[in-house]
């Protein structure tokens, strides 16, 4: 049994289950955000997200997202050889960790989201607990993309040293922390009820 | 027209909009569809309840201290031929910002300054306001009675702000930033990543007794 099926409405913020009669402004009566049976243009708003996010993925790889000089050495870096760099100085975990958070996670959640979209808007009706788990998981690590961004913050921060060393944050960590944004938000307008509606019609 | 409220044993699932029926002695009760934790029944002894509260409180306060810790203390120094450098959350923000990294230094203003101070605060509202409800509650005034709408807008914060608190990941950030600059010059950990790492902990400790989607079962209904 589901709640549409039953005639009854949830609010989104407190979770409270209400029987409700057709009108035109629902408030909930507990915690006054207005009530609807789905999220409004969910498929509108994350597609035309993910759609921005896309468009952005490209510079966020290609644009070096660090500059780091030290003495008349200077390099610049992307994402990629960012990570390369840190497997050759010896510490794969955390290359790996990188690799996780800056290349995969947001690939996955790329992916996942245009997945969900065009099953959603194509009416598939199987492997819907399965899309929940997927839908869960993008939502659970997609944070941790923001690490690249981070990195970069502190160290452009801190190593201001001058003719010995300084770092410099490059245009691509701005389109990067492009990407995760839109793509958190994109994960959050989202509403997972409309995975399961066509199974329950 | 308006809407009427059904019996608090209906749950909905929020992700896939099965409905539920908890069961008043379930601890963690999960959507039968999807799997989903759906919020627990209100303990029926009040004490219960008030322990809890009171323990939540406990958790937060030390997290303030440490937070306040977090936000004043240096994060991350650098030592390189005899030269100094040191930054906090604070002065990392605005050494980007007059770098001209706006977009950088706001991203980092935002996610860890103003949304964990922002939500820690709204925590501590949302608590006096749920305790002082309590202690009436169990006075045994007043059965059915709204709460005040600073207790509604503190619950609404918290659970925006959630969302964009992103300590933990810059805990790994600055490991990893130790890292790359190893070979160049020396990083010392300050004592403020020592005190997010402890404030991670509480705040997480906090959030699992007590996450906003069940603290709103122990709001009155406005229009009761």
């Amino acid at each position: 049994m589901t709640l549409r099926g039953q005639g009854l409405l949830q609010c989104a913020a407190c979770q409270l289950v209400m029987r409700a009669a057709p009108a035109d402004e629902l408030r909930c009566p507990r915690c006054g955000t207005p009530v609807a049976q789905r999220v409004r243009g969910s498929l509108g708003t994350t597609s035309a997200l993910l759609i921005a996010a896309l468009a952005l993925y490209v510079p966020s790889n290609t644009l070096p997202i660090m500059a780091t000089r030290s003495g008349f050495e200077t390099r610049n870096d992307t994402i990629l050889t960012g990570i390369v760099e840190l497997w050759h100085s010896g510490s794969w975990p955390l290359a790996l960790i990188v690799f996780l958070a800056s290349v995969l996670i947001p690939l996955l959640k790329l992916g996942v989201l245009g997945y969900l979209v065009l099953s959603v808007k194509f009416r598939l009706k199987h492997e819907a607990a399965a899309r929940t788990r997927l839908y869960r998981l993008i939502e659970a690590v997609g944070r941790w993309s923001m690490l690249d961004v981070f990195v970069v913050g502190l160290l452009a921060a801190l190593v201001q040293l001058g003719p010995a060393a300084e770092v410099q944050a490059g245009p691509g960590v701005v389109a990067f922390g492009a990407v995760v944004w839109l793509t958190l938000w994109a994960t959050r307008s989202f509403d997972p009820r409309l995975i399961w509606d066509e199974a329950d019609d | 027209m308006s809407l009427v409220p059904e019996p608090g044993a209906l749950a909905g699932c929020p992700v896939c909009d099965a409905l539920n029926r908890v069961p008043s002695t379930a601890r963690q009760p999960r959507c039968w569809r999807c799997a989903e934790p759906l919020a627990p029944p209100l303990p029926a002894a009040s004490h219960v309840l008030t322990a809890r509260l009171q323990a939540v409180t406990a958790l937060l306060c030390v997290a303030w201290v440490c937070l306040i810790a977090a936000q004043l203390f240096p994060l991350v120094a650098l030592e390189l031929q005899g030269q100094h450098n040191a930054v906090s959350l604070g002065s990392a923000v605005a050494a980007l910002w007059g770098e001209g990294r706006l977009p950088l230094a706001a991203a980092l203003a935002v996610t860890l300054v103003v949304a964990p101070l922002g939500e820690a605060a709204a925590m501590v509202v949302a608590l006096i306001g749920l305790q002082a409800r309590q202690r009436r509650l169990r006075e045994g005034a007043m059965q059915p009675m709204a709460s005040p709408r600073w207790l509604i807008a503190s619950l609404h914060v918290w659970q925006a702000l959630r969302h964009w608190n992103l300590t933990e990941v810059l805990i790994l950030a600055a490991g990893i930033s130790l890292v790359k600059l190893g070979q160049v010059a020396t990083l010392v950990i300050g004592p403020a990543l020592v005190a997010l790492m402890a404030f991670m902990a509480l705040r997480l400790a906090a959030l699992r007794m007590l996450p906003p989607e069940h603290a709103w079962p122990l709001v009155g209904l406005r229009t009761a």
